[in-house]
This record gives C-alpha cells, structure tokens and sequence, in this order.
C-alpha cells in the first residue's frame, strides 16, 4: 500500500510538472498562478516524504480558516 | 485570465482528486493521518480557486465581460466552502491525535468533494456560456 501510494504522489508530481512546463501563457500573464501552484507543488512534494507535524496540521487548518473568512466576506448578502 | 483560471481549477481538481484517492483506500490507519494532510494542503489551494472565481465581475444579460461570476454557482460554492471548513475544524483534532474518530475524517473529505463539485460545475458553466 505504501509503495502504491508513493508511487501514484510521484505520478501526480510528474503531471503537475508538465502542467507547469505546458502553461507558458499563463506564465507571462499569471504570476499569482504560478506562486499559488509552485506553494502547492512545495507543500505537497514536503507531504509525500514527511508526515505532518501537529504543529503543522494546526497553522494548516488556521489557514483554512482565513482562507474561508475572505470567502464568505465576499457579497455576503447577495 | 480564463487561461488562468483554468488552468488553476484544473490543477486544484487534479490533486484534490489524487488525494482523496490516496486517502479513500486507507480508511483510518495511522497513515490515513499523512494522506489527510495530503488533502488538506490541497484544499488550501482550492480555495485559492473559489478566491479567484470570487472575486470576478457578476455576469450580466448582455454579457460585458467574457468570464463572469455566476450568483448561483457562487451561492453554492460559499455554502460548500463554509461546511468543508467547519468539517476541517472538527477534524483537526483527530488529525492531531488528540480526539478518537467518529467519522469526522470521513466527513471532512464529503465536504471537500463537494466544493470540488461545485467549483468545477461554476467553471463547466462559464465555459459553456463564455465567447
């Protein structure tokens, strides 16, 4: 089972890498785009070979937490 | 910026879904925990996607603009959000291994799914309706 998962995590890192070396339009007009998956792509390439922390699942889900403040403050009562 | 925004959804989709996998074979075992955590990074950035798709013009008839923000797509998709992270709420403690799971993993990951549900259906709708 290990195995299996680490090999479909590689897989899907491998995909990801491609996406990126694919999107050069996006590239050049996105550069928030590009933080936003190179952050993701770094958070998930430190997931596949640590287990999260405590501490780390904590300050993960306060990020959540914000994240979903600014959602619901957008038009709140439309 | 639908370039964009595509292309962001669609990474979001691609690793949400891997994780859920990931995670969905495991049921509890104490490497659930790390797949959990797979997951949860990934939902951060799906956010980021609901943000992005959050903060575009309302469409209007006419259209003004090629992408718009469909309100109903949007109502669905604040609604979806705030459930998922009241659900990761409840979960952080089991994730933490400070409370027993009595389905609050589970439930959590239902919840994800569906803000994945609806921000793919508000991307599949602006692309149907875009020039």
């Amino acid at each position: 089972m290990e195995q299996g998962r680490t090999m479909t995590l590689e897989r899907t890192l491998a995909l990801l890498r491609t996406i990126l070396t694919d999107v050069p339009a996006a590239i050049a007009t996105g550069a928030e785009l590009i933080r936003l998956i190179n952050n993701a792509y770094t958070r998930l390439q430190h997931s596949a070979t640590h287990a999260l922390s405590p501490e780390e699942i904590s300050t993960l889900v306060e990020e959540i937490k914000s994240s979903s403040a600014q959602i619901q403050s957008i038009d709140p009562h439309t | 910026m639908k370039t964009i925004v595509n292309v962001l959804v669609a990474c979001c989709t691609l690793m949400l879904a891997t994780a859920c996998a990931l995670l969905s074979p495991l049921n509890l075992d104490p490497g659930a925990r790390e797949a959990a955590g797979i997951t949860l990074q990934t939902y951060a950035v799906l956010q980021q996607a609901v943000l992005v798709y959050g903060y575009l013009p309302d469409c209007t008839t006419p259209p003004v603009v090629h992408i718009c923000r469909q309100h109903q797509a949007w109502r669905r998709l604040q609604t979806a959000e705030r459930a998922a992270t009241q659900a990761i709420a409840a979960a952080a403690p089991v994730l933490n291994a400070t409370e027993i799971d009595t389905g609050q993993i589970v439930a959590a990951l239902g919840a994800i799914e569906t803000v994945r549900e609806a921000l793919a259906e508000a991307q599949s709708s602006w692309n149907r309706a875009a020039p």
